[in-house]
């Protein structure tokens, strides 16, 4: 085991690796506030990369209805249990935060390496903490939600879900999380396969399975605390999200050359998501670039948080957490920065409200943000605090340079003319 | 730029938290939502529709357990937060069952052809009724424009 440092706990930890660090790194926000579970996203992803034979369970990308929604069933819940189980009343956080070092504090608990090397497989000692979920749990992504009940067969031209809507209800609050490989840091599916075939690209950090090396042990679904990692038994390997690396090389035609965000991203027609690379420094924290959307959300108004970040496998997707839920329930899930991400959030001040409009406008990523402003448009109080909502326009550019997106924060509204209603 | 920072003195237990599933945030996430979506583009007619409509879930369970009184009011109020006024037609008479077909961009079945086994109902056999039977049951989007049907 190595020293290596985890800069979403604050502190040193260990993993089976020397730390090694791209150039940049694949990351992402989601800003669930928004999320209607439509998924578009997982069907833009099974579409692209999964449709073929064997891969009937493997769903790189999928929207789950939490709390009582998972795939496979229960991942997060199982692997909370595990690590509670290792380190009884210890996943705790406290300590000073430090920006970029130790934004959220200093976790106290055991990661999944810390806790893994503890317990004893039939195989020896592990080198991750985990679980391999049953063929059961991998047999379906979203039952027992909330999609509506389709009769068997519709008739030509006839409503697909006539009873849908009678479909029993939840009593409960709910939202959506979507999810998918986090192209972590410090990959658990790396650190556990016993063959070297899973490594991180040094170009933009993207996690990738060699389908030469893979011999199909699983051990990568056995270490992945967030189930990201999925058997194909046609070729008896591991599969995972190869986080549509031509794209984010700039080899899909339809980007004319520049980087593209993934299928999944671009597909949301909620606008919920943000794909883009970061630069980091030496030590794998991030380097400042004020005006990268993605390090502005994340380390300057700290409004996305890391998914499950006591795992300790530092990932690379960020959320900004549903407001309506309650906060023990998401401090669980994104850690201690929750109360102030709400709250900046709910009261958005003029630059946040104007960089979240870069959410969904372009495919292509987004390597740095201008904002012209505008005219003060009114002003009010929202929850307490004073708020003024300015007609401003940001304008966001690839990393060549090239502008991609020009967007007003006072959003145009287009209805599509009744005559066209139905044209694509 | 946000300047404050959150307080970390109080360690937080991140294992084993209960649900609160009796916890009610209807009205947060009908206020979320609605400014989301007003943020968005949407307007408030376009807003309820989203509410009455059964397949957006969290948003329809509120209209379900709250009323439709309690949504308009909390898409007025978030609305008057953002500055604009609303104006909601005048009420009529609810509709016995939620229609699916309140979005613009529903699925709509084609309105069946007027058949010679039409009955007319006056009696006169001319007066065009069928015709009639026929435009009625076009689907309106949420602004009363007439949606033509889908073509599958």
């Amino acid at each position: 085991m190595s020293n290596v440092f985890n800069w979403q706990l604050g502190r040193e930890m260990e993993f089976p690796y020397d730390a090694a660090f791209p150039e940049q790194q694949f990351a992402f926000v989601f800003n669930l506030n928004r999320c209607i579970g439509c998924q578009s996203c997982t069907m833009a992803c099974k579409s692209t990369w999964t449709f073929s034979k064997g891969q009937e369970a493997i769903w790189w990308n999928n929207v789950e209805t939490k709390p009582y929604g998972g795939y496979p069933h229960h991942w997060d819940v199982k692997t909370l249990d595990q690590l509670e189980k290792a380190n009884p009343g210890g996943q705790t956080w406290n300590g000073t935060p430090q920006d970029g070092k130790a934004p959220y504090g200093q976790f106290k608990g055991k990661t999944v390496f810390e806790a893994g090397k503890n317990t004893i497989s039939p195989d020896g000692a592990n080198r991750v903490l985990g679980y391999l979920p049953t063929s059961e749990e991998w047999s379906a992504p979203n039952r027992f939600e909330d999609n509506p009940a389709g009769n068997e067969k519709s008739a030509r031209g006839q409503l697909a879900f006539q009873q849908g809507e009678t479909a029993q209800q939840h009593k409960t609050w709910f939202f959506y999380l979507a999810r998918l490989c986090n192209h972590c840091s410090y990959p658990a599916c790396l650190a556990a396969c016993p063959r070297n075939a899973i490594y991180k690209r040094p170009e933009d950090g993207i996690v990738l399975v060699d389908q030469e090396r893979c011999r199909g042990y699983r051990k990568c679904l056995e270490a992945c605390p967030y189930k990201k990692t999925y058997y194909r038994g046609t070729t008896r390997t591991s599969e995972k999200c190869i986080g549509c690396f031509p794209r984010v090389e700039g080899r899909d035609q339809q980007g004319g050359g520049l980087p593209m965000q993934t299928r999944c991203m671009a597909a949301c027609v909620g606008h919920i998501r943000l794909q883009g690379l970061v630069q980091l420094n030496p030590d794998g924290t991030w380097k400042e670039d004020r005006y990268n959307p993605l390090y502005y959300l994340i380390h300057v108004a700290k409004v996305a948080l890391p998914l499950y970040p006591q795992f300790g496998t530092e990932p690379n997707g960020y959320y900004i957490p549903p407001r309506w839920v309650p906060r023990p329930y998401l401090k669980q899930m994104f850690g201690p920065g929750v109360d102030a991400a709400i709250e900046r959030y709910a009261a958005p001040d003029r630059e946040l409200l104007a960089v979240l409009q870069l959410f969904g406008k372009d495919s292509r990523i987004c390597a740095r943000y201008e904002i012209k402003e505008g005219p003060k448009v009114f002003e009010n109080e929202v929850r307490g605090k004073k708020f003024a909502l300015y007609d401003d326009t940001i304008i966001g550019y690839a990393k060549d340079g090239t502008k991609i997106v020009e967007t007003k924060v006072e959003e145009p509204f287009h209805i599509r003319p009744s005559q066209h209603a139905n044209s694509i | 730029m946000p300047k404050d920072e959150f307080d970390f003195e109080d360690p937080f237990e991140l294992n084993g938290v209960a649900l609160m599933t009796d916890e009610d945030t209807s009205l947060a996430m009908a206020e979320c939502f609605t400014e989301e979506f007003l943020r968005l583009g949407y307007n408030h007619k376009q807003l309820l529709a989203m509410f009455r409509n059964p397949h957006y879930l969290g948003l329809n369970m509120v209209l379900q357990n709250k009323g439709e009184a309690f949504v308009k009011q909390v898409i007025g109020d978030v609305f008057a937060r953002w500055g604009r006024d609303v104006v909601w037609p005048a009420p009529s008479a609810p509709p016995e069952r939620l229609n699916l077909c309140e979005m613009p961009d529903a699925f709509v079945p084609p309105a069946p052809e007027p058949s010679a086994a039409h009955t007319c109902t006056c009696g006169s056999g001319d007066c065009g009724s069928a015709a009639a039977d026929a435009e009625a049951r076009l689907p309106v989007d949420p602004f009363g424009n007439p949606v033509p049907p889908l073509h599958l």
